[in-house]
């Protein structure tokens, strides 16, 4: 049972038990004690599954990562392999295979795919003549992983770009699969809603998967009953913009990967009393980041801005509490506060990590550069964070949308990182619906040539993905969508929100928007912006057995998982949960996803250089 | 409340304070009294001084048993001493001299067991005429010697006090955990910096849109 996924109003904790079980099986059907060779990537989601302990119960005695070469010396009877099914890992397992030391030892040879086994790769390792050495070989379907309470995700990276890009579907046939592994353990989903091009193609394989099991009737209470599917690209302009949540600036600054951020450690040396200044520590500081710690729960989802007064009021809160052992006088009492103590421990330990995190943040919010521009001779300080935000809000609002944007210009000479310029012009370009070729062109030229001309590649990539195109002459709908779905809200209220807006301070995501309007009053009263938008948009029903219809009860609430097809930003989960909590919505939110995304991670999908075909 | 018994706590450390001077053994009798055993531990007195004082502890305890009446515990204040007295149904009485430290307890628990013990060696009918020449009871000096320390003596006082000191260790051993980690001080004064002086980030945009937003 894992702590944070009992949060929530779907028990995730059985998706999570039913992937360790199909695990346990796979090791028991290799019977022995065992070591695993490991695909990096696949250690990150495992770790949601299982830890290490469960594997021990089955006697994993070892283990290793994949690598070239000999296999490192391990008596055990079986060595099992966890790969994705991918060609290039392939070749390496031939190589730790053929490198094996017949004479010396005779361990079994086993081979589990994640999440599907490939017939191109055990072709491979036909051709490699070491298919015939494996005595097991299956199939792990990892498709959604719970992350959390109310979250799940695929992590699968290339999930956009490969349905943008190179019209490569695998990815919406592993989200179907998901879907239906969802449906046989939560019941089957009444209403299915969609908008996008994907979105309708994850819908059909859906209800072509459910026919293809037409003779079983899932027998189970639907615990959802609405999947909403949204398409990445029917709002590009989202995942560009800088979040502002805690967790999303997070995100945006150090990257949360599996549930993990890896920090600077200065902040989180402590000063111990009495000695002298030790060595700071030089590892980062790893934290790992879920509603299982009450503390972030509550803080996750805030404007950064309003994070400082929370752990002011906590620190306030445990203070006293500390406080309250003068009050003990008795060996009853002592006991008492005693057995509170390790609960205590932990909330004073969590503050202190989140005020360093908050620290930490804060310096880059409101840090200074002096920038030497070569075009003037004298040094001027800007607040670089506050100047990107301005820009931002300016291209959200509309604000010269159609002209070269000097910040951007600047940035460009100063070299700033090349994703931070990225982003930016995306922006400009999906808020201006294309933009004018003089502006596209100097761009362009611009980026060739600070930063290389290898980059062609990637500002091809994002054209294709409709994040910087040039204009095609039809109209820009972005002011009149900004309008109708009042995606801009002036004077967002940052420390006691109540419009979705304030994951932006005053940009409400257009798909969270979207999402709200479905659940009242409908998106019938927005059929012509939802026509402005790309792809079909669509509703199917499910047929239940009949007798399953639940019966809802006055005031209680209906269940809507929303499906994020490409990726989605935790400032959009953060808009979910705040339409959950908001007290007439009738309505909670399970988010669901291919990855979990921000504009920088997002943006380095699609970027290409020519040397880097192997990755 | 603490510092009560950590003043307590060093006392049988040190062996400082607490102690029992005399320890006798009377018969009320209608109109006196009279001692049938006493045992002293004068030590802490100067050599010269240790006759008279001895006779003033059986003065006075002979004096409190012929104002106690039957059926009665007291404890008795003379000058810097504290007089703890039991006198029985059957009028046979005994006091005990201490320091005002003593715990009074644990003497009334001492004077019952000795007058007990007492009892049940010395028969009733040698105790209106007895002195302490004729009385065969040898017991009372080896229980004024063994109550010096009550602790030790008496199981209930050394239970508390072992209570007592572990409550004093709990609580040491509480500060001390507590000092490990961030000090609160810290946490508090600095989150309050980080939501003081606080940005907002809307309203960044310095140009409003202006024109018309149909191109």
């Amino acid at each position: 049972m894992a702590a944070h996924l009992s949060y929530g109003r779907v028990n995730l904790n059985i998706l999570r038990e039913a992937a360790r079980k199909e695990l346990r099986e796979f090791l028991d059907k290799c019977a022995g004690s065992k070591a695993i060779v490991w695909d990096e990537y696949l250690t990150g989601p495992f770790g949601l599954i299982a830890q290490y302990s469960l594997l021990k119960e089955h006697e994993v005695e070892k283990m290793f990562t994949l690598k070239h070469g000999r296999l490192p010396p391990a008596d055990v009877k079986n060595i099992i392999f966890f790969v994705r099914p991918r060609l290039e890992l392939m070749d390496i397992i031939a190589d730790n295979i053929t490198s094996e030391d017949r004479h010396h030892s005779s361990r079994d040879f086993h081979i589990l795919f994640v999440p599907r086994r490939s017939m191109l790769c055990e072709q491979r390792l036909k051709e490699q003549g070491v298919l015939g050495s494996f005595i097991n070989i299956d199939e792990y379907i990892l498709d959604l992983i719970p992350y959390d309470g109310d979250l799940l995700s695929m992590e699968y990276e290339s999930a956009f770009r490969e349905c943008y890009l190179e019209n490569d579907q695998t990815s919406l046939y592993h989200t179907a699969k998901g879907l239906m592994t969802l449906q046989a353990l939560y019941g089957t989903i009444p209403q299915i809603y969609g908008k996008g091009e994907c979105a309708r193609l994850v819908a059909n394989m859906m209800l072509r998967m459910k026919r293809e099991f037409a003779g079983s009737q899932n027998q189970i209470l639907p615990v959802f009953d609405t999947l909403l599917l949204l398409d990445r690209n029917v709002d590009l302009l989202t995942p560009l913009a800088t979040q502002l949540t805690y967790e999303g600036l997070i995100d945006e600054i150090y990257g949360i990967n599996n549930g993990y951020v890896k920090l600077p450690p200065e902040k989180f040396a402590q000063k111990k009393q009495g000695e002298g200044s030790k060595d700071l520590p030089t590892e980062p500081k790893k934290l790992q980041l879920n509603s299982a710690e009450e503390l972030y729960a509550e803080i996750r989802d805030k404007n950064f801005n309003a994070v400082g007064a929370a752990l002011s009021k906590k620190a306030k809160i445990i203070s006293a509490a500390f406080e309250e052992r003068h009050n003990a006088k008795t060996v009853g009492e002592i006991k008492q506060f005693v057995s509170q103590l390790p609960h205590m421990q932990a909330a004073r330990s969590s503050l202190a990590n989140h005020t360093s995190i908050a620290e930490l943040i804060k310096d880059i919010t409101s840090a200074y550069i002096i920038p030497l521009n070569h075009l003037s001779s004298h040094v001027s300080a800007s607040e670089a964070f506050f100047d990107n935000l301005t820009v931002e809000q300016e291209f959200m609002t509309g604000v010269d949308t159609d002209k070269v944007n000097t910040y951007i210009e600047d940035c460009i000479a100063q070299k700033d990182p090349l994703i931070k310029i990225l982003r930016l012009v995306c922006m400009q370009s999906v808020c201006n619906n294309g933009l004018k070729h003089k502006v596209m062109d100097y761009y362009k030229r611009e980026i060739l040539q600070t930063y290389g001309y290898e980059h062609i590649l990637t500002l091809n990539n994002l054209e294709k993905a409709g994040l910087l195109k040039p204009q095609t002459g039809s109209r820009n709908n972005y002011p009149t969508i900004r309008k109708t779905l009042k995606l801009w809200m002036e004077d967002a209220n940052e420390q006691n929100p109540n419009d979705i807006s304030y994951v932006y301070s005053g940009y409400s995501p257009l798909s969270i928007r979207l999402t709200q309007i479905l659940a009242r009053p409908g998106w019938r009263s927005i059929e012509e912006v939802l026509k402005m938008l790309p792809g079909p948009h669509f509703e199917e029903r499910q047929q239940l057995p009949s007798g399953l219809h639940k019966k809802r009860q006055q005031g209680e609430n209906r269940t809507t998982l929303v499906f994020f097809l490409g990726g989605v930003t935790y400032a959009e989960i953060a808009a979910l949960r705040f339409l959950s909590q908001v007290e007439d919505s009738g309505m909670e939110y399970v988010i669901a996803t291919t990855k979990l995304v921000n504009g920088t991670t997002w943006i380095k999908s699609l970027m290409d250089r020519p040397e880097s075909q192997t990755q | 409340m603490l510092s009560d018994y950590q003043d307590c706590v060093t006392d049988t450390r040190t062996g400082g304070k607490m102690k029992l001077y005399s320890l006798s053994i009377l018969y009320k009798g209608a109109t006196k009294s009279n001692l049938l055993k006493a045992a002293y531990d004068l030590s802490s007195f100067s050599f010269f001084q240790r006759s008279s004082i001895q006779e003033f502890m059986t003065f006075t305890s002979a004096l409190i048993v012929e104002r106690t009446s039957q059926g009665t515990r007291a404890s008795v204040k003379e000058q810097e001493y504290l007089c703890h007295v039991y006198v029985r149904n059957d009028n046979l009485g005994a006091v005990v001299i201490a320091d005002t430290e003593y715990p009074q307890r644990v003497c009334f628990t001492l004077l019952d067991k000795v007058l007990e013990e007492f009892s049940r060696q010395v028969d009733s009918i040698d105790w209106p005429s007895g002195n302490p020449d004729t009385i065969n009871y040898k017991a009372l000096d080896i229980h004024l010697s063994k109550y010096q320390n009550p602790r030790e003596a008496d199981a209930m006082t050394k239970v508390q006090a072992e209570l007592d000191e572990t409550k004093i260790i709990l609580h040491n051993t509480m500060e001390s955990l507590l000092e490990r980690g961030e000090k609160l001080d810290d946490l508090v004064a600095k989150s309050e910096h980080l939501g003081n002086q606080s940005k907002a980030f809307y309203k960044t945009a310095r140009k409003q849109n202006s024109c018309c937003e149909i191109m």
